[in-house]
């Protein structure tokens, strides 16, 4: 019993599988027992193959649903659902073509090609969420230039009317359509001449206008798509001059069309005009798609100069092995070279970052758009393999799916939730067999690194099958089945379960990160957001009633006080009446111009000279105002 | 950045920048209240000048764009609201307002009215409602109380009052409705001001004193503060202190209810002020026609050959 | 064989109930003949009922094709030829007196076997009268042979008559296939294969049933041709003058204008506004003009008076403005389907006041056209109103006239939106011309009141009796300025002579083939047509001085001097006659009608015979 631990543990720390009841794994054809239900894709409904249709990804079996949705007739819903399963089975064996050629039967799907999850999908998908989005930015630009082309070039048109050259005889007889000869246009030319003498553009802003819409008439239309990071900040290198031109005519050409251009003002602007002022709109955007093997130092050097250019830039780089042995030690170094590319856009902090399997790109459409039309740059980490592989990647945290979107709200940033039970370390599955006396046993079985590596013959001598219920805590193990569904114990290798721990480690500092979200959260409520009520009108203490004074929120602006006396009543910034000199008129004015008040918020007060005439009357009839 | 740019020259505006003349209304007019309050619209809009107009008809209100130092239009009787719904269609940069009385609007152009406020062009109408006729001196007009002694009814108008409230809520398409006085400046301005930022057809009738033909018909109402019921909402009009103190009378009116608008429109005394009914989802006649397409020439030219191309008989080559 | 008649003209009716596509066939064979090069003018015959009882003489519905050796001006005088679907409708038109004597009459022959009793009988009476009175009747199977081929008679023997009229004339069947496919080619190939069927079907019939044949000889068309009528021309003018927005209000026989508009003017950015009314109609125009490109306004003669206010405001407040009058039968309701001039002196001194505005008239389909494009030049150059006048007649008249070709010229520039210069004001009239620069929402510096009171350069309203004379002075004087730049009009003859007959508007067709006849017959007639109307261009009064008589042929009222009340001192003279009156002091005779059809040639002619009996006596100058 004790040798038998000994003998695990020995092969668990040095890998020497001596003593008897440690047999390898090689050619058992074992697989991870949660993966047993998988063995036959082709039987299974999944996201793939999918069909890139003229104006959207979506997977075939979304389709068929679709079109199968109002479709009664059992027999032709059982043959749509065959045809499928054949399709899926042909295009997993490597087979593609487009979907209308094998799909001739009813219900009619939209037509488009067929393509599965392989190293090609990424680049391709990426590139066609790319054109979509590129291609309605474009639109939106080139409506506006030609809207601004147009606006433009009507305000010379209409400058050219009033000029000398467009009233010529000739002008006119053509804008008069004047075939039958009634009109002397020579004549009409004199006239007009003499009567409206030519009124031009200042020509400052009439070359401002032309130059602008040259600009506009001859912009460049790029390709945007490299193959490398060399060649990408090349060209962004050489557009920059004339896009900056762009945006320079189109901002010129929009506050000229508005009518907004102050030359004292805007003049110095577009002197200065660089780099800063170009709208995204315009920022040299471009799509850069790299194959990870070919990160090295220069590459990688450019790969971080793009990032941090704060450019539109959009970068796809595709891990084809994420199972790979350190440059320089000889030691596995499992998703180092990921984590290091995720890594650095991550510590840029405005660099949309978003990372994910094959097998999910699809699940995460509406995420890669929000990449595309993110400001700034934006890095797709993708690891690219069959289906199970890459499905198997994601589940066991070997290659987890996050998202970074700098322009939402901190609490909103980071996103974890594409992954299998995030809130747990590992995916837990029930994994249900039948024990050696025919009990149907079941039980929580966790999906972790070590069983995604289990599945690379290539780190078979890290595993030993052991004997049925020789298992026991102290060496990791793991339940596999065979090709006949037998279910078999293996023992791991310390070099996998110490990746294990590593991946475990980073998966947790990917939680953090989430877990952050709670306490900015509470940042952000603490900030008031309530907006601030109407503004009162300041409190004024009711003044000694010997004092004359206006209720001037209230005045009505209606004359009356002022033509009374203009220099005692005098209107204010809102044109509301006020006592600005109350010894420029007498007291009799101060109780007239209370009576004549159409809404009596005029208060005479006590007289300020006791000697005025009449006091006795004014007293008594200023009474009702006091 | 190109806001930015325009902010930078961003022009602050005074009172006299919209001013132009001395108002030739009588002393004591409510007009010029509408007027003040209008002008401390634009300035505090920011507005310029030159991309504001002012539309009118004829009547004692009609004389407004005569004294704003914007553009204005001063056309014929009745007809303010189709000569600004003819600016509105050709000039989606501008700011169209309209200053139109009871003569105005609901008599001789009550027709132009009632489509008005199914066209629901984006259009700022101040109905100045002083329910009599000025200008022609003293006239019964259709919102004159039943029994107004004038000139035309000198024993006392014959009908029941026109309530271009209750007219204009009844109108499919009608989109803002709002009542103000103006004898309260402070509520007249929030009311203009809301009217200004709707995006459509904001009809505001303003009851309107008139001290040289009718100088007690508001009196009551001027006097006590308890003969004005304002309504206030959080969408709808917000009273400061000091108002709120004033007019002690008032209550919560959601502007959002067709109904309860038609309703509060109905009541007479107290008279209702604010914000009666509002509804940004009705779309504006000008936004359902104009088009999107650049007009180039080449666009006509496109668009002539093809026409012509239907009615072209071309030379047969046969003999 | 048999032998072909060559002919110089024929006039050709095609009646049919409403509905039985007898319009569709005439325009088809007017098409046909224009293609093959014959000059061709059609008009269409309306009933006033939109569907008028089956069968009845009210309920005429068709066409009338005039197809010329040379080129054709107008609808002619009387029918040669009549292809009727029923002897009722057919009665309607002879009535009218619109048939030549003689005259060939193709008519449906189904009813003569007809169930009901009345139905025959009333058909065989008719073909008896028709008989009597000269007509040459052929009684035709239309029906039947429709039938023949399987096809619905009601819906296709249009098109088997349009093969008869292709067979009869010898036009190009193949060209007549083509019509075909053009005009149901929206519709799908069915349609179009069994009209030609039809069309086949009536060639062959006619060759083989028919005795007589005819040839109007064509030459070759070398550029091509638009053939549409007045109304589609004045639309396709708005949308080529660049105008934007075009406010209306139904009204006959405008309306056809704007529902082709309305259909196509989007196409290019522009609007058709259905005010509530013609008064709104015109007010938002002048709104739209007021704040950007000139804007129109199309209507006839109650919707005209009704603008007439509006109008007022536009001339008082310098806005550009044009305003398109499609005259008909008057006053009140008048005959809103017929044809008249009789707004020519509302259009110039309607609206109260001194209201000067420029009124042109267009006297063919092309001028419909291009008149559109040069009103809204004249508008926005003088800042006036410009009142355009057609009729019902050139309304619902075709002639072909030469695919215009376009020119960015024609279009209105944008608004001008350029700041003011220091010191300008809004109506700085210049002294000579009364011209001034107006100012466009938007400009800078240039804010104002525009107002419909009588106001000073700055726009201010004043009371003040000089500046009411200032302003009367120069908005008067535009129109001087204008005259000045306008040529004589051209005297179709001689310069000199017995008689000179002047005119305006659709009649010219008409006067000028009058006068070709004359001439031909060795009279000394020469006529002058007036496109401009106010300002009248230069030359008119030498041009009258020069022949020993003067007279307008107008088709609005005049009395008629055989009266027993009337005399020189009450006589109402038509329109035209009494401006050269007033202006020229020379005693312009004038002769009119006022039946709501076109005035025909032969008519104009016996007048300037009668004319030419008393031209012994000089002019009185």
């Amino acid at each position: 019993m004790h040798s038998e631990l000994n003998a695990q543990l020995a092969f668990h720390l040095t890998g020497v599988r001596g003593a008897a009841g440690l047999e390898p794994v090689e050619g058992l054809a074992l697989q991870p027992a949660l993966l047993a239900p998988y063995r036959d894709l082709g039987a299974l409904r999944y996201d793939f193959p999918l069909v890139f249709t003229k104006d959207a990804v979506r997977p075939l079996s979304e389709l068929v649903d679709e079109a199968l949705k109002d479709v009664a007739d059992e027999r032709v819903r059982a043959r749509a659902l065959r045809r499928e399963r054949e399709i899926r089975a042909r295009v997993s064996g490597g087979l593609g073509g487009r979907l209308g050629s094998l799909w001739d039967i009813e219900p009619k799907l939209a037509d488009g090609d067929l393509a599965d999850c392989d190293a090609a999908l990424p680049g391709r998908f990426v590139l066609n969420a790319w054109n979509r989005v590129q291609a309605a930015r474009a639109g939106a630009f080139h409506a506006e230039a030609d809207g601004l082309i147009a606006r433009l070039a009507g305000i010379l048109a209409a400058d050219h009317v009033h000029s000398d050259a467009g009233r010529t005889a000739e002008a006119l007889a053509r804008s008069l359509a004047a075939r039958d000869d009634s009109f002397d246009t020579a004549a009409l030319s004199r006239l007009l001449a003499r009567a409206l003498p030519e009124r031009r553009l200042p020509a400052a802003r009439r070359n401002r206008i032309r130059s602008a819409l040259a600009v506009l008439k001859a912009r460049p239309s790029y390709h945007f798509v490299f193959e490398n990071c060399a060649a990408a900040l090349r060209a962004l290198q050489e557009r920059r001059p004339a896009l900056i031109d762009l945006a320079k005519a189109m901002a010129v050409a929009r506050l000229e069309a508005g009518g907004e251009y102050v030359e004292a003002v805007h003049d110095a602007v577009f002197r200065e005009f660089g780099e800063s002022a170009v709208d995204p709109a315009l920022a040299p955007a471009c799509l850069v798609r790299l194959d990870a093997r070919g990160l090295l130092a220069p590459e990688n050097a450019g790969l971080g100069d793009l990032l941090a250019s704060r450019l539109p830039v959009k970068i796809l780089v595709q891990h084809e092995d994420i199972l790979d042995w350190s440059a320089v030690a000889n030691t596995p170094a499992f998703g180092a070279r990921a984590r290091a590319v995720a890594g650095m856009a991550l510590g840029l902090n405005e660099v949309f970052v978003l990372q994910s399997s094959a097998s999910d790109l699809y699940r995460l459409s509406s995420r890669i758009t929000q990449a595309f039309e993110y400001a700034g740059a934006a890095l797709f980490n993708v690891f690219c393999a069959p289906y199970l592989v890459a499905a198997a990647a994601m589940e066991s945290r070997a290659f987890p799916a996050f998202s970074y979107d700098p322009s939402a709200p901190h609490a909103a940033r980071f996103s974890l939730e594409n992954n299998p039970q995030p809130e747990r370390d590992w995916p837990l599955h029930p994994l249900s067999y039948e024990d050696a006396e025919h009990q149907r046993v079941s039980e929580e079985t966790p999906f972790t690194l070590m069983d995604f590596v289990a599945c690379d013959r290539r780190y078979a001598e890290y595993f030993a099958r052991i004997a049925p219920g020789r298992a026991n805590g102290e060496v990791p193990s793991l339940p596999m089945v065979d090709a006949g569904n037998r279910l078999h114990r293996v023992i791991v290798g310390d070099p996998v379960a110490r990746e294990a721990r590593r991946c475990l480690d980073a998966w947790h500092s990917l939680q953090a990160r989430v877990q952050r979200k709670t306490f900015v959260e509470e940042r952000t409520v603490a900030a008031p957001v309530a907006a601030p009520p109407p503004v009162a009108e300041p409190e004024k203490p009711a003044p000694a009633s010997d004092a004359a004074y206006i209720e001037t929120p209230r005045c009505t602006t209606c004359e009356e006080c002022v033509k009374i006396n203009g220099r005692v009543f005098v209107y204010d910034a809102n044109k509301q009446a006020h006592i600005a000199d109350i010894k420029a008129g007498s007291y009799r004015d101060l109780v007239e111009a209370a009576e004549a008040c159409q809404v009596s918020i005029i208060h005479p007060g006590r007289p300020l000279d006791p000697g005025e005439p009449g006091l006795e009357e004014l007293l008594q009839r200023a009474a009702p105002f006091l | 950045m190109n806001e930015c740019l325009l902010r930078l020259h961003d022009e602050r505006f005074e009172l006299e920048d919209y001013q132009s003349g001395v108002p030739r209304w009588c002393s004591g007019c409510g007009d010029n209240a509408i007027l003040a309050a209008v002008q401390k619209l634009c300035r505090d809009e920011s507005l310029h000048p030159e991309k504001t107009v002012f539309v009118s008809g004829i009547g004692c209100s009609s004389r407004f764009p005569h004294y704003m130092k914007t553009y204005g239009f001063h056309g014929i009787h009745g007809r303010a609201l189709p000569i600004a719904e003819g600016v509105r269609m050709a000039r989606p940069d501008l700011h169209v307002f309209v200053n139109t009385g009871d003569g105005d609007c609901c008599s001789i152009g009550a027709a132009h009215w009632v489509h008005a406020v199914r066209y629901n062009m984006d259009l700022t109408v101040l109905l100045h409602d002083n329910e009599i006729y000025g200008l022609t001196k003293k006239q019964a007009s259709p919102t004159s109380p039943r029994g107004t002694r004038s000139n035309t009814t000198p024993r006392g108008a014959h009908l029941e009052a026109l309530n271009p409230l209750t007219v204009t809520l009844g109108i499919q398409n009608v989109s803002f409705v709002a009542q103000a006085v103006d004898w309260i400046p402070e509520v007249l301005y929030q009311i203009v001001k809301a009217a200004f930022h709707h995006k459509g057809f904001s009809f505001v009738r303003i009851l309107q004193r008139c001290p040289e033909w009718l100088p007690e018909l508001f009196e009551p109402y001027v006097k006590d503060p308890r003969k004005t019921l304002l309504l206030k909402h959080k969408d709808g009009l917000q009273l400061s202190e000091a108002i709120a103190r004033t007019y002690s009378n008032n209550r919560e009116h959601d502007p959002a209810s067709l109904a309860a608008a038609r309703e509060m429109a109905t009541q007479v005394d107290p008279i209702p002020v604010g914000i009666l009914y509002r509804n940004e989802a009705v779309p504006c006649y000008e936004d359902l026609r104009r088009t999107t397409k650049v007009r180039t020439a080449d666009l006509i030219r496109s668009g002539l050959e093809a026409e012509f191309d239907k009615f072209t008989v071309w030379p047969c080559t046969r003999n | 064989m048999k032998k072909i008649e060559t002919l110089r003209e024929h006039i050709v009716e095609v009646i049919s109930d409403s509905g039985e596509g007898a319009q569709r066939c005439g325009q088809s064979l007017g098409s046909i003949a224009a293609r093959m090069g014959n000059g061709i003018w059609t008009v269409e015959i309306i009933p006033a009922e939109i569907r008028p009882p089956a069968r009845s003489v009210a309920g005429a519905s068709g066409i009338r094709i005039r197809i010329g050796a040379g080129p054709v001006t107008n609808g002619g005088d009387l029918t040669d030829l009549v292809v009727a679907f029923n002897e009722q409708v057919l009665l309607g038109r002879v009535r009218a007196g619109e048939l030549k004597r003689g005259c060939t009459i193709l008519l449906e022959s189904m009813w003569r076997e007809h169930k009901d009793p009345i139905v025959k009988s009333n058909f065989l009476e008719t073909l008896k009268g028709l008989g009597a009175a000269g007509y040459r009747v052929r009684e035709i199977p239309m029906d039947a042979e429709c039938r023949k081929l399987g096809l619905a008679p009601e819906r296709g023997k249009n098109m088997f008559a349009l093969g008869m009229l292709c067979s009869i004339y010898s036009l190009d069947l193949q060209l007549g296939r083509e019509q075909i496919a053009l005009a149901f080619g929206k519709k799908d190939r069915k349609v179009v294969e069994s009209n030609v069927k039809l069309l086949d079907a009536g060639h062959a019939w006619a060759e083989a049933n028919l005795d007589f044949k005819y040839r109007i000889p064509a030459q070759a068309p070398t550029e091509p041709k638009i053939v549409v009528n007045g109304n589609t021309a004045l639309a396709l003018g708005v949308l080529a003058s660049g105008m934007e927005i075009c406010a209306m209000y139904p009204i006959t026989p405008a309306t056809s204008a704007s529902h082709y508009l309305a259909d196509v003017f989007e196409k290019v950015g522009g609007v058709v506004h259905q005010a509530e009314d013609e008064i709104a109609a015109c007010t938002f125009a002048i709104g739209a003009s007021y704040a950007g490109k000139c804007a129109v306004t199309i209507t006839s003669g109650p919707g005209y008076s009704l603008k007439q206010e509006a109008i007022g405001l536009a001339v008082m407040a310098e806005i550009p403005l044009v305003v398109v009058n499609v005259q008909r039968g008057g006053p009140s309701t008048g005959q809103p389907t017929k044809a008249e001039q009789g707004d020519l002196l509302a259009a110039m001194f309607g609206s109260h006041g001194d209201a000067p505005k420029v009124v042109m008239a267009a006297s063919t389909i092309e001028d419909c056209f291009y008149s559109v494009i040069t009103a809204r030049k004249i508008a926005e150059t003088f800042n006036m109103v410009v009142v355009v006048l057609t009729d019902a007649n050139l309304a619902t008249s075709q002639q072909p006239f030469p695919r215009p070709q376009f020119d960015p010229a024609w279009i209105a520039p944008p608004a001008d939106q350029s700041a003011v210069p220091e010191g300008v004001q809004p109506d700085d009239w210049e002294a000579a011309t009364g011209l001034a620069r107006r100012f466009i929402p938007g400009q800078p510096r240039g804010m104002h009141a525009l107002t419909g009171l009588a106001h000073d350069r700055a726009s201010h309203v004043a009371y003040d009796p000089q500046i009411n004379e200032e302003g009367m002075h120069f908005r008067s004087l535009k129109l001087a300025a204008l005259q000045k730049t306008l040529k004589a009009a051209p005297i179709h003859g001689d310069a000199e002579g017995d008689v000179l007959v002047i005119g305006w508007g659709s009649t010219k067709g008409a006067i000028e083939e009058a006068v070709d006849g004359l001439r031909a017959e060795g009279a000394r007639v020469s006529s002058m047509h007036l496109r401009f109307l106010q300002p009248l261009p230069p030359g008119i009064g030498e041009a009258m001085k020069r022949f020993k008589k003067v007279i307008t042929i107008e088709a609005n009222w005049c009395d008629r001097p055989g009266d027993e009340l009337i005399d020189e001192n009450n006589r109402r003279y038509s329109a035209l006659a009494l401006l050269l009156r007033a202006r020229y002091l020379l005693d312009v005779d004038c002769w009119s009608e006022v039946k709501g059809q076109p005035i025909k040639p032969s008519s104009i002619q016996q007048v300037v015979r009668d004319k030419l009996a008393h031209a012994s006596e000089a002019v009185t100058s």
